[in-house]
């Protein structure tokens, strides 16, 4: 007794000697083989963006330059409430605080020594700003308002330079999005013109069959059979490839910076999400073909 | 607008009032009247060109009329969806005049076509296109592509085709036009048998000899419109 479900499905279309085969096949997997290095770096973006974003906490810290020339009590004070003031003007702020001599003390005590005098040196004087959770400060736009009213003052740049690096990273994330996108159209577009191209070559044989009483879904089915077939194999090709690629690319980059690359990760999802791509990738041609095959042939006789 | 006619016919196949051309070109057909009745046989006769192929193509839904209703089945094919003129093709056999096998597949394969596109299983299948493949003298054919056949073993394989699935009307073009004599009359035999058990043959053939032959009716084309004749043959049973 013969199986009764065979991998290789009985069909009156020739579609395994179809010319646009091999064109499908290289182009399903060189999509897959980008899509899963634009998807690795679309997901490192993600981890990189989220990971910023929480370093990001909502203090900040303000530095007030030491005076060149020696200042009187009372100038000093005017120094510190103009910056005070501009704080707590600002709608986002909860508190000011100024750093204690005593917690700077702590602060410099690595550097300095747990007994070291710091008040006869020319240390900054730093300013704790605490923001309300549910608000947005924009950094840029704040910097540049302090420095007009207290030149002496500055923002702590390493908050201001890790936004820039978050505003940079999510326009990277947008175009590997958008990229995704349009290795997914391409795949589409070119099923799409593959079937019908070869629907035209074989319209002499689905004119028999549908004399011989086919239904569109007869023909369809052939076609969705084919194209599950062709999409997951060079959709595993492609997987493996990209796979390979990420890999390589990690093990060089991990010797030229194991730091820096500590915090770079796809995650666990990340890869699972990669490992069934072979799988998108059937169904998806086998979608595409199917919905082409019944729209072609419905303008037929 | 046409009435809509989907109600019981007492014809197999009713055309009415119809008129036919291919594109912009003349009408090839003008109003032609024929109403075949169940378990009939009719010969089609006409001179090359004459529409014999047209007429067929329209009763097996491969045209449809550009004037007039075409009824099969007791249904308008003018109002038939696509699924179902799939259903109401099951129901016909057609032998096309140049075979139209599909060239690239085994003669089994070839004549299990209209049983698989039914969803039939294999077993049944093998079972089926087995028991006809011997019955056609086929057997040792059997697994040989098509292109690879003369022009006689491939009408065979057309006509096992188009009788495998016990067709209510059994639709020929000129069927006997490259076989030997002896075959011939093998196939004539066949579709007589098959009228007998109750099918509705039409077979379009340039053969006065063949019609002379049996005791049938003859639908006669010329000059874009259709004669009917009575039968003129020697009986029927003579074979
Ligand atoms: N596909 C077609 N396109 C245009 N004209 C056609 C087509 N098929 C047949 N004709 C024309 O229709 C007429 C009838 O052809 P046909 O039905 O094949 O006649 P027969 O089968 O009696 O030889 C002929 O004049 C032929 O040229
Ligand atoms: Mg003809």
């Amino acid at each position: 007794m013969k199986p009764k479900i065979s991998f290789k499905k009985h069909s009156e279309l020739p579609l395994e000697k179809d010319g646009a085969n091999l064109f499908l096949k290289v182009m399903t997997t060189v999509s897959v083989f980008v899509f899963v290095l634009v998807f690795a770096v679309y997901l490192v973006l993600n981890g990189v963006v989220q990971n910023w974003t929480v370093g990001m906490s909502n203090t900040l810290t303000v530095q007030l330059e030491p005076s060149e020339r020696a200042l009187s009590a009372s100038e000093q004070a005017q120094r510190r409430q103009v910056v005070v003031d501009f704080f707590e003007n600002l709608d986002a702020v909860e508190r000011v605080g100024f750093v204690s001599e005593k917690q700077m003390q702590k602060l410099m005590s690595p550097w300095l020594g747990a007994d070291a005098d710091i008040s006869s040196l020319p240390l900054p004087e730093l300013l704790d700003v605490k923001l309300k959770s549910d608000q947005n400060l924009d950094m840029e736009k704040t910097a540049a308002a302090l420095s007009e009213k207290a030149p002496y003052a500055s923002l702590d740049n390493h908050r201001l330079w890790l936004e820039r690096l978050v505003k940079f990273a999510n326009v990277l994330r947008l175009l590997s999005f958008l990229m995704l996108c349009m290795v997914f159209s391409v795949c589409i577009l070119s099923i799409s013109y593959a079937v019908c191209t070869s629907l035209a070559i074989h319209r002499p044989i689905i004119e028999i069959l549908h004399i011989m009483g086919a239904k569109d879904s007869y023909m369809a089915s052939q076609y969705a059979h084919q194209n599950f077939i062709l999409g997951f194999c060079a959709g595993l090709a492609g997987m493996l490839l990209g796979v390979l690629a990420i890999k390589s690319i990690g093990s060089v980059a991990a010797h030229l910076n194991a730091t820096l690359l500590g915090g770079l990760s796809i995650g666990w999802k990340g890869w699972l999400l990669m490992l069934t791509l072979p799988l998108w990738s059937a169904l998806l041609s086998m979608t595409t073909a199917w919905i082409n095959v019944k729209r072609t042939l419905r303008k037929m006789v | 607008m046409p009435q809509k006619q989907d109600t019981i016919n007492d014809y197999i196949v009713d055309m009415r009032h119809v008129g036919l051309r291919y594109g912009n070109g003349p009408e090839i057909m003008t109003d032609i009247n024929l109403s075949l009745d169940y378990g009939s046989f009719h010969f089609l006769t006409g001179k090359s060109g004459a529409g014999k192929t047209s007429l067929l193509s329209l009763m097996y839904l491969a045209l449809k009329p550009t004037a007039g209703t075409v009824t099969v089945f007791g249904k308008n094919t003018g109002f038939a969806d696509r699924d179902d003129m799939a259903l109401m093709r099951r129901r016909l056999g057609v032998v096309f005049q140049d075979f139209r096998l599909l060239e690239h597949l085994s003669a089994f394969d070839n004549v299990a076509v209209p049983l698989r596109v039914r969803g039939m299983g294999e077993n049944e299948v093998r079972r089926r296109v087995g028991e006809l493949l011997r019955w056609v003298e086929l057997e040792k054919y059997r697994d040989k592509i098509c292109s690879t056949l003369s022009g006689g073993e491939k009408q065979r394989v057309a006509i096992a085709r188009a009788v495998i699935n016990r067709p209510e009307i059994l639709l020929a073009d000129e069927p006997t036009g490259s076989v030997d004599d002896d075959i011939g009359s093998r196939i004539m035999k066949l579709f007589v048998e098959l009228n007998r058990l109750g099918t509705t043959v039409v077979i379009a053939t340039h053969s006065t000899e063949l019609i002379s032959r049996y005791n049938y009716p003859r639908i006669h084309l010329e000059n874009k419109s259709l004669k009917v004749f009575p039968p003129q043959g020697r009986k029927t049973d003579e074979a």
